[in-house]
């Protein structure tokens, strides 16, 4: 069976040259070639907005999602994208959305289910951080200032800093951080190389403002699922944490990359500064509450609170397993026996 | 029938529909339709139809298309345009075919103010093409000019397709858009020049003008403050932070009516009109390329990327590419919409420039460049369409595209300029980066 | 015919006033947050998505009726003008119908997806949650309407063709750039 997957992204995205690049032949090898991928990226399929009724539609067999397109269509999946901020330990948070989707929230699978869609794992991002033209060390530099602002979790940091809220989409964040349309923009380390921002931005502040965590790295139609054969379900889910963890770990390279060129290009890092770690902890303290009214006020959510205490636990459980394992290949292995190892080909999906 | 063929048939049934006079919206669309169903079977078809052509529209980088539209026409409606015509006819009226050199004039300075070609050739449309039908230019060489000079609104910035461009390829659009600038009067120089050598050979195509005098040239000068006004708030509003290239259409159409109504030369009526005008242009234009994206979908089910990659081949040496790109642009932009076309090619072509060692910045201009020439190729050209529509009833779609021909072949001298002198587009970011 | 036609062009007028007003406010709205960004820190919330979710749509498909019963709807004529009167109109008729098709075949399909939507209650979050299902009904809507309009021209250029009689386009078009068009 050929697979046809969809991509809105270029191919120099990590999901891509990291995970898919990991993924397809790893599966291809393992099913002895009965299952082979056909990509088409760059948005030629389906773009960002519409691929999650196109997937269930079956434009494409599998595809990237962002959670945060569709809150209406996945509001408790979507949940994990207000909590944002929680951590800056990507693997962890990777394994955690993975965990809690999968295992530990039932009405996720139910909302993907009603897509028709099969949900598979999600990928994170590297830590995001402040790249500014003047360093940033607690809120008191940031209040008055136009920070551009991913979404979700940010977006009430931001404004509780006493910063003004711009959203432009990323091609716009160039020219905006160069003529001053923004002070601020909002983004992982790599930005400064990817988006050029090392030419308009002499300063970047890192710290615990968390990772994008809103991605699954690759869900499937349903019923192209279904006729895929047990054994070969079995080795696309064995090969998923494998193909997690590289997309993380070539966020974090591209990271350690762009930091580590940063000075060249003038810019100054600014290493986790201690009033703000401390603003930041207070705010995450308090923000719990507002995300359980969020979640139910705004995207009609019930019983968010132990939802969200499921998700904080099982972060704290992958943030102490990330610490101890020595080596990629333990890190997959025991998100394959914590994870996909309890899902069941004959059952999962169908 | 392997899926390449299959899109060949396509493309064969796609003229055919259009020589039977269907509206081109309807042939794409069509012909899309049944190939998808062909390849993928009814489920992947309705899919495909329930969710292109909504989420085709419902985009903010387009935004500025409508908005530069309507302030393109307010400033026909209002009278600003009439002046900066008048100097460019002032001062180059001593020129064979003075008037046509003047609008090619007239739409190089409007693209500095419109991101999109579209925009650019309907406000141009509107205001030259009568001119020079009133005095007796050869109505071919009239709508041919401006649907052509028309092309120039994404190459010389503030352009849309540079800044999707930009996005797709991560580079800075700042260097983009000054990379773009000495392409785009490059172009301006080089239709000039056609039109001057055509009309020194057969005079019958442009009347000579009666000369003007000085005192005339600056008093035109004077007129024409308004058009100035508006370019300074667009330009400065955009290198000044105040506002993005995105945004900086609605600004200019807000701007453009308070100058009109300033100068009492734009009424409540006429506004009206403009707004009329520029939603029915907005709705024609789109359904084209609407339809043209459901193309686009056909292309990438057929595996037309993967085509592509085997047309270049593995000859990494960077002329071979440029020469095997130019093709590939010239084929796909006679049929589709140039955002289509990037979607469908840049994700095969980028990592190609890269390992080529391309700069990226100079294959964005030239593909911004092809992509251009596409719209005014048959037989699906977007300019062509929007000049048609403008000037309905004077003359046919057919006239438009026989009238394009000439400036066809100048754009063929610039192309091989810019391949042969990279420095052409590369010197200027340079310049800027020190 | 004739008054089913007149009722459509109505219709098409009404639809194009609403894009009117669309295009003014997303104008205004633009301007108001660029202007609000800068002189107040406080940018009109979630601009983008209400512009690309609301504006836009009802910008390119509300004025669809509208374009087609004035008959402007971009074609491209070779041979067109050399046929004689009745095989023009057996073309034309061909044409009304290949466009007509088009339009509901888009039109129904998003049709279900706007109901599948307006089910779900599709929503986006910027900086303040912006309801997106209603403005999904602007091409089921305006789409099925224009194609009404193809079929009914196409009808009467079918009469045209055969009997060599009557008439199929808008006798009504404005040759005096009346703003109402
Ligand atoms: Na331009
Ligand atoms: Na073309």
């Amino acid at each position: 069976t050929e697979l046809t997957i969809s991509s809105w992204v270029a191919p120099s995205h990590p999901t891509i040259f990291a995970g898919y690049e990991t993924y397809f032949p790893a599966v291809e090898e393992a099913t002895k070639g009965e299952v082979s991928f056909k990509l088409v990226s760059g948005g030629a399929l389906l773009g960002g907005k519409e691929t999650l009724t196109g997937l269930g539609d079956g434009v494409a067999d599998g595809s990237v999602l962002a959670l945060t397109y569709n809150p209406a269509q996945l509001p408790t999946s979507q949940l994990v994208a207000e909590l944002a901020m929680l951590s800056g330990n990507s693997l962890a948070v990777a394994a955690a959305v993975t965990e809690f989707t999968l295992l530990n929230c039932q009405p996720c699978i139910t909302e993907f289910s009603a897509q028709n869609v099969v949900y598979t794992g999600s990928y994170a991002t590297a830590p995001y951080a402040l790249i500014s033209k003047g360093d940033i060390t607690s809120l008191a530099d940031i209040a008055g200032k136009r920070v551009r602002s991913p979404g979700g979790a940010w977006d009430r940091w931001i404004t509780e800093s006493g910063a003004t809220v711009v959203h432009t989409s990323s091609s716009e964040m160039y020219e905006a951080l160069d003529k001053g349309m923004i002070d601020v923009a909002m983004q992982p380390a790599a930005a400064l190389k990817s988006h050029s921002l090392w030419d308009v931005a002499n300063s970047i502040t890192l710290g615990s403002f968390g990772v994008y965590n809103s991605g699954p790295l690759l869900s499937f139609n349903k019923d192209a699922w279904g006729e895929l054969t047990p054994e070969n379900r079995r080795v696309m889910l064995d090969k998923m944490a494998l193909a997690i963890v590289a997309t993380t770990e070539a966020y974090l390279t591209q990271n350690a990359a762009a930091k580590a060129e940063a000075p060249e290009h003038g810019v100054t890092l600014v290493e986790k500064p201690a009033k703000l770690e401390e603003e930041i902890a207070a705010f995450n303290g308090q923000d719990i509450s507002a995300v359980i009214e969020k979640a139910e006020n705004v995207y009609g959510v019930k019983d968010a609170k132990s939802l969200i205490e499921s998700y904080t636990q099982l972060l704290a459980k992958w943030q102490g397993i990330t610490s101890e394992v020595a080596s990629r290949e333990e890190l997959v292995a025991r998100m394959k026996a914590d994870i996909f190892d309890k899902l069941s080909e004959t059952d999962y999906g169908l | 029938m392997d899926s390449i063929t299959l899109v060949y048939w396509a493309l064969g049934a796609l003229l055919v529909l259009l020589a039977l006079r269907v509206p081109v919206a309807a042939a794409l669309g069509l012909v899309a339709i049944v190939g998808i169903y062909i390849l993928m079977g009814e489920r992947a078809t309705w899919g495909v139809l329930r969710s292109v052509p909504h989420a085709f529209a419902a985009h903010w980088s387009l935004s500025a298309i409508p908005m530069f539209l309507f302030m393109g026409y307010i400033c026909f409606s209002a009278g600003l345009t009439d002046g900066l015509f008048r100097v460019a006819r002032a001062w180059l009226t001593f020129l064979p075919g003075g008037l046509a050199i003047s609008s090619v004039g007239g739409a190089a300075l409007f693209s500095s103010v419109t991101g999109s070609s579209v925009a650019c050739a309907a406000a141009m449309g509107k205001i030259a093409v009568p001119a020079m039908l009133e005095r007796g230019y050869d109505p071919k060489l009239a709508v041919g000019t401006i649907a052509a000079a028309g092309t120039m609104g994404s190459l010389i910035p503030p352009s849309t397709i540079l800044l999707l461009y930009a996005v797709f390829a991560e580079v800075p659009v700042s260097e983009l858009f000054i990379g773009a600038v000495i392409p785009g009067l490059l172009t301006a120089v080089m239709y000039s020049a056609m039109i001057l050598l055509r009309v020194r050979y057969n005079p019958a195509l442009a009347p000579r003008e009666t000369a003007v005098d000085w005192r005339e040239r600056f008093v035109s000068l004077g007129q024409t403050w308004p058009l100035f006004l508006l370019i300074v708030t667009v330009f400065g509003g955009i290198f000044g932070g105040l506002f993005s290239a995105t945004e900086a259409g609605a600004i200019g159409a807000l701007v453009s009516i308070l100058i009109g109504f300033a100068k009492k030369t734009l009424s409540w009526k006429a506004l009206v009109q403009a707004a009329l005008e520029t939603i029915r242009s907005t709705s024609a234009i789109f359904l084209i390329a609407v339809a043209a994206a459901l193309l686009t979908r056909l292309f990438a089910f057929a595996g037309f990327p993967d085509y592509v990659q085997g047309l270049i081949g593995d000859d990494l040496s960077p002329l071979t590419i440029i020469l095997a790109v130019s093709l590939i642009y010239l084929l796909l932009g006679m049929f589709l919409d140039p955002i289509g076309v990037m979607l469908l090619t840049l994700p095969v072509l980028l990592p190609i420039f890269d390992n080529a060692g391309i700069s990226l910045i100079y294959a964005g201009v030239i593909i911004t460049k092809y992509l251009e020439i596409g719209l005014i190729t048959p037989p699906v050209g977007l300019n062509v369409f929007v000049i048609k529509n403008v000037v309905s009833g004077k003359v046919s779609t057919s006239d438009v595209f026989r009238g394009v021909g000439w400036f066809l072949l100048a754009d063929v001298v610039t192309v091989a300029i810019l391949i042969a002198f990279p420095a052409t587009v590369l010197w200027l970011p340079e310049l800027i980066r020190g | 015919m004739q008054t089913l036609d007149n009722f459509l062009g109505r219709l098409g007028r009404w639809l194009a006033w609403a894009a009117v007003a669309c295009l003014v406010l997303m104008m205004v709205e633009v301007c108001l947050d660029v202007a609000g960004r800068f002189l107040l820190s406080m940018p009109m919330p979630s601009t983008l998505e209400i512009v690309s979710e609301w504006w836009m749509p009802a910008l390119i498909f509300l004025p669809l009726l509208n374009v087609e019963w004035r008959d402007e709807n971009i074609a491209v004529d070779i041979l067109h003008q050399r046929l004689n009167p009745r095989w023009r109109a057996a073309c034309d008729a061909f044409a009304l119908l290949c466009f007509g098709l088009f339009l509901w075949l888009i039109a129904y399909a998003g049709f279900e997806q706007a109901m599948r939507a307006a089910r779900q209650g599709e929503f986006i979050v910027g900086m303040i949650p912006v309801i997106t299902w209603p403005p999904r009904f602007f091409l089921p809507v305006a789409g099925c309407l224009t194609g009404l309009l193809c079929l009914v021209r196409a009808l009467g250029a079918v009469r045209v063709a055969v009997t060599g009689r009557g008439g199929y386009l808008p006798n009504t078009l404005d040759s005096k750039g009346s703003h109402l068009g």
